[in-house]
C-alpha cells in the first residue's frame, strides 16, 4: 500500500457529512479501491451512524469495513467548505482521511499503516504540517514518509 | 501509579490505538506507568503479560466492546470508560480513575 496523489482530493466541496460520505465513495471507485460505490458508501454511513468519526482541530475519518473494499487503503480530502461534523472539540470538519480495509486478510503490514496514520492525528505538528502543504504531490510525499511502509 | 488496560473500537482499525496511543502518551505526562494492549483488527498488540497484570493499580477498558482475557485482570479494580474520551482527554481520564480507585480503598 502507497499512498499516493490520486489519492488526495482537495478543494471537494460538499454541504453535508452524507453527501460527503458518497463523494468519498465515488472517489474510491475512481482511485481503485472498489467496484461497488453503493455498498462502500453504506458502510461508511453504518459506522458514521453508530458513533461520529470527528476527532478535533477540523478532522475525521470515516471508515468501511466492507467486502466491497477491493484493496486496503485511505483517501485524504481537503473541504473548501467546512462541514458541520459531530466533534470532540465542536468544530467543523476541513479534513478528512477515509479509511477502507475488507473484513478479511487486510494484511497487518495495510493495517499498521493505517493505525500509525491515525495515531499521527494525534500530533499536532502533523496535522499543521499537512495543512501548510498545498500539492498533491508533496501531500502523498509528507503521508507517506510519515506512516512509513 | 501503575496503570494497564485494553483498547477497542467496533471496526479496530482507527480508535483502538489511537486510545491506547493517548493514553500511553499521558501516562508519561503524569509520570505513571500505562501500557494500554490494543485489540484490533491486528488481533493482541502490545499485550499485557499476567505479570504486568499483576503489578497494576487498576485496569483501564477503553471499550464498549468485549474483550478477550479479562481472566488476567481478576482481582484488580477495573475501570470501563468510551473510547472517544479516552482519545479526547486522556489525561483527566487517568486522573479520574485513580481518583476513584483511591476513594475505593
Amino acid at each position: 500500500m502507497k499512498f499516493s496523489n490520486k489519492d488526495v482530493f482537495l478543494d471537494v466541496n460538499q454541504t453535508s457529512v452524507n453527501s460527503f460520505l458518497k463523494y468519498a465513495a465515488k472517489a474510491a471507485y475512481d482511485a481503485g479501491y472498489t467496484n461497488d460505490i453503493e455498498k462502500l458508501d453504506q458502510s461508511f454511513l453504518a459506522r458514521e451512524q453508530e458513533f461520529s468519526t470527528g476527532l478535533e482541530d477540523g478532522f475525521a475519518i470515516p471508515h468501511a469495513k466492507t467486502t466491497a473494499v477491493k484493496k486496503p487503503g485511505f483517501l485524504y480530502f481537503r473541504l473548501s467548505k467546512p462541514l458541520n461534523w459531530k466533534t470532540y472539540d465542536k468544530k467543523p470538519v476541513t479534513d478528512v482521511f477515509a479509511l477502507m480495509v475488507p473484513p478479511e486478510n487486510a494484511g497487518d503490514k495495510h493495517l499498521q499503516m493505517l493505525a500509525n496514520l491515525s495515531t499521527a492525528l494525534l500530533e499536532k505538528d502533523f496535522k499543521e504540517k499537512l495543512r501548510s502543504l498545498s500539492s498533491k504531490e508533496m501531500i502523498a510525499q509528507f503521508i507517506n514518509e510519515k506512516i512509513g511502509e | 501509579m501503575n496503570v494497564v488496560g485494553v483498547s477497542a473500537c467496533p471496526a479496530g482499525l482507527a480508535h483502538t490505538p489511537m486510545a491506547a496511543k493517548a493514553l500511553e502518551k499521558a501516562g508519561k505526562e503524569l509520570n505513571w506507568n500505562v501500557k494500554i494492549e490494543q485489540q484490533g483488527m491486528m488481533g493482541p498488540v502490545n499485550a499485557i503479560s499476567q505479570k504486568e497484570a499483576d503489578a497494576a493499580d487498576f485496569v483501564l477498558i477503553a471499550s464498549d466492546q468485549k474483550i478477550t482475557s479479562m481472566d488476567r485482570f481478576k482481582g484488580k479494580p477495573v475501570i470501563r470508560v468510551d473510547i472517544n474520551t479516552c482519545i479526547k482527554a486522556p489525561k483527566a481520564v487517568l486522573k479520574k480513575c485513580a481518583a476513584a480507585i483511591k476513594k475505593e480503598n
